[in-house]
């Protein structure tokens, strides 16, 4: 979610985000999140990206073709390795789901209600995992593609401001997102936030970026990004 | 031995039901049909207890039911069952689809000249939009939620038959509390019915019915739903609230197509009325008469009603006004067809007025199929 809000920031437009329990089932695609603008619902970042371009706003106008292909297999790569570890040590490792998961995810719903739709959303994450192969990997080898996921994006980003020159795109704002959830969220180990520590570069790019655009900020609405959770920050 | 010398000695020659038997029936309700595989054991235990399971499959909606049903012995009228039940349906005119997964149990019993039911029922809800172009609105309302309430029914019908009767009236008068018993969602429900026929010259019937309801959302309670972002009024998803409109009831309008509406979806209302004034007459010349022809009916009618949602902060003065201003109306005339003693067809030719913005209308020609019309 926080890649909506940073990447809606960063092409300064005034945006208000609204926590739904019911957001997943109010998107048109059943994927968080999705925005609320007049009385039109786009959902999901691609989508997002091409809509706001429509209108006329863009971060990647300035690159050229051969970036933008370099930036287009940055974020696939983010979004195959930082999410997908995301899902499973939120829903396949078995400590996390049962004291943080389960009772997170069904919060808003009433006794039995809650734990039916858990179950429910774990049985679908699993499957999916199946599907895509991860279902034989075990935590440390998640940990170490989470690792060499980092790698290549702090190798990348080197030691300019942003990933290329001094203009944010949309791969600043995906890649923002996804650490600064893993750095934020408590977990019941650090495991994760520790591989993620272990780059300087990459910390040093996530506090500049929320410096820069979530602190001191007015929020206006025209455009409303509807989250399922609640916003934290990154010094604590 | 003690049997009377002019008595006489009567033997029943019964032949006892198969202990389970297999249906397959169609079934026509409010404007729409369905197929119904059932099987049943109409006597379990040997005490008339009934168990029944039932998988429709029909135009609008799938569902499947197991029920179990205890009389009292002796007395058929007080009874008891318990459902479990899956019921998925499809509202074009709000643009939702709903998915009710269930249980509930009832008892009946008479009392007088009355008949009781009370009945406590607990589902768990799914909605979720039929197209992607629904409303936000409806599309707010998308979600899972858990409703558990206590009913009670009350029913006083007098009348000779339940379609098209000549004599008689019938009232109805239902309350539904939900939110006490867990869930999260909270209200207090109550409608009611009530219809009166009697027979005129020559083989007519004037029959005057009034229809009304009220729905009354319960704050929010302490524990779990305090905290949550929704609104009162998302606590009152679109399947409690009331509709109004179409053949079954204001005759001239579309189907629930009455009321609130946001982007062409009908959201339904939190209060309504309606009422209707009918004359029944046989067909014009009687054809078939003895036969066929008697199950025509033409009827002429004049419906009204009007479907708002209320301030709960007004007074009950300030509801009534709301009530009785932009009332919709409609007269025409048209024919009935009874079909057994089930359910009704009718073919009208409709003029409605007092047409509000945003209301959809079906002037002219229309046609209706149900088992409950106004």
């Amino acid at each position: 979610t926080l890649c909506f809000q940073a990447f809606l920031q960063m092409c300064n437009l005034p945006i208000r985000v609204v926590c739904r329990a019911n957001a997943e089932y109010m998107s048109p695609s059943g994927k968080l999140p999705f925005i609320h603008v007049g009385n039109q619902v786009v959902s999901e970042l691609g989508p997002i990206v091409q809509f706001v371009k429509a209108k006329g706003h863009s971060l990647s106008d300035g690159l050229d073709e051969v970036q933008k292909a370099e930036m287009k297999a940055y974020m696939e790569l983010v979004n195959n390795m930082l999410l997908t570890a995301e899902l499973y040590l939120q829903w396949c490792d078995d400590v996390t789901v049962e004291e943080i998961t389960h009772p997170r995810y069904g919060s808003p719903y009433p006794w039995p209600l809650n734990r039916i739709l858990s179950y429910q959303k774990q049985w679908e994450v699993r499957r999916k995992m199946k599907a895509i192969g991860w279902a034989g990997k075990t935590l440390e080898q998640v940990l170490e593609d989470v690792d060499q996921c980092c790698n290549a994006l702090s190798q990348r980003l080197g030691t300019q401001p942003y990933f290329f020159n001094k203009q944010p795109t949309e791969l600043d704002a995906l890649v923002f997102g996804h650490l600064f959830t893993i750095l934020t969220t408590q977990l019941i180990t650090d495991e994760l936030s520790e591989k993620v520590k272990n780059y300087s570069n990459l910390t040093a790019f996530c506090r500049r970026i929320e410096q820069q655009y979530f602190e001191g900020h007015d929020k206006d609405s025209s455009t409303t990004v509807v989250a399922r959770s609640a916003k934290r920050s990154l010094l604590r | 031995d003690d049997a009377l010398s002019n008595g006489l000695d009567v033997t029943f020659e019964v032949t006892e039901l198969r202990r389970l038997t297999g249906s397959y029936n169609t079934m026509v309700g409010n404007n729409e049909g369905s197929m119904v595989l059932g099987l049943k054991f109409p006597n379990l235990f040997g005490r008339a207890e009934k168990v029944t399971f039932q998988f429709s499959y029909g135009t609008k909606e799938t569902s499947y039911g197991l029920s179990f049903f205890k009389p009292q012995p002796g007395k058929f009228e007080r009874n008891f069952s318990v459902n479990l039940y899956k019921v998925t349906g499809q509202f074009p005119w709000s643009s939702l689809r709903e998915t009710d997964r269930g249980i509930s149990t009832e008892f009946n019993f008479p009392i007088w000249k009355t008949n009781h039911t009370l009945k406590w029922e607990g589902v768990w809800r799914e909605l979720g939009c039929l197209a992607r172009t629904a409303s936000f609105s409806v599309r707010e309302e998308s979600g899972h939620s858990l409703k558990s309430s206590l009913s009670h029914a009350m029913v006083i019908d007098s009348r000779n038959s339940s379609i098209l009767p000549r004599r008689g009236a019938l009232l109805k008068i239902n309350q539904e509390l939900a939110g006490y018993t867990g869930g999260d969602v909270s209200f207090l429900k109550e409608d009611f019915e009530f219809q009166v026929n009697k027979q005129l010259l020559w083989d007519s019937v004037f029959s005057a019915s009034l229809w009304g309801g009220i729905l009354v959302p319960i704050g929010d309670k302490p524990s779990s739903i305090a905290d949550r972002q929704r609104s009162i009024k998302l606590n009152l998803t679109a399947f409690t609230r009331f509709y109004l409109g179409g053949p079954t009831s204001v005759r001239g309008f579309s189907m629930y197509s009455i009321g609130p509406q946001s982007e062409g979806d009908y959201l339904g209302g939190e209060a309504y009325w309606a009422g209707g004034l009918h004359l029944y007459t046989p067909l014009p010349f009687r054809p078939g008469q003895g036969g066929f022809g008697d199950l025509f009916r033409t009827h002429f009618f004049l419906n009204a009603g009007n479907l708002c949602n209320l301030n709960y902060g007004d007074g009950p003065r300030a509801h009534l006004q709301k009530l009785a201003e932009c009332i919709r109306w409609s007269y025409g005339t048209g024919i009935v067809l009874r079909l057994g003693n089930i359910a009704r067809l009718e073919l009208n030719y409709c003029f409605p007025l007092g047409v509000q913005s945003g209301d959809r209308i079906c002037d002219g020609v229309q046609f209706g199929a149900g088992i409950r019309f106004l």
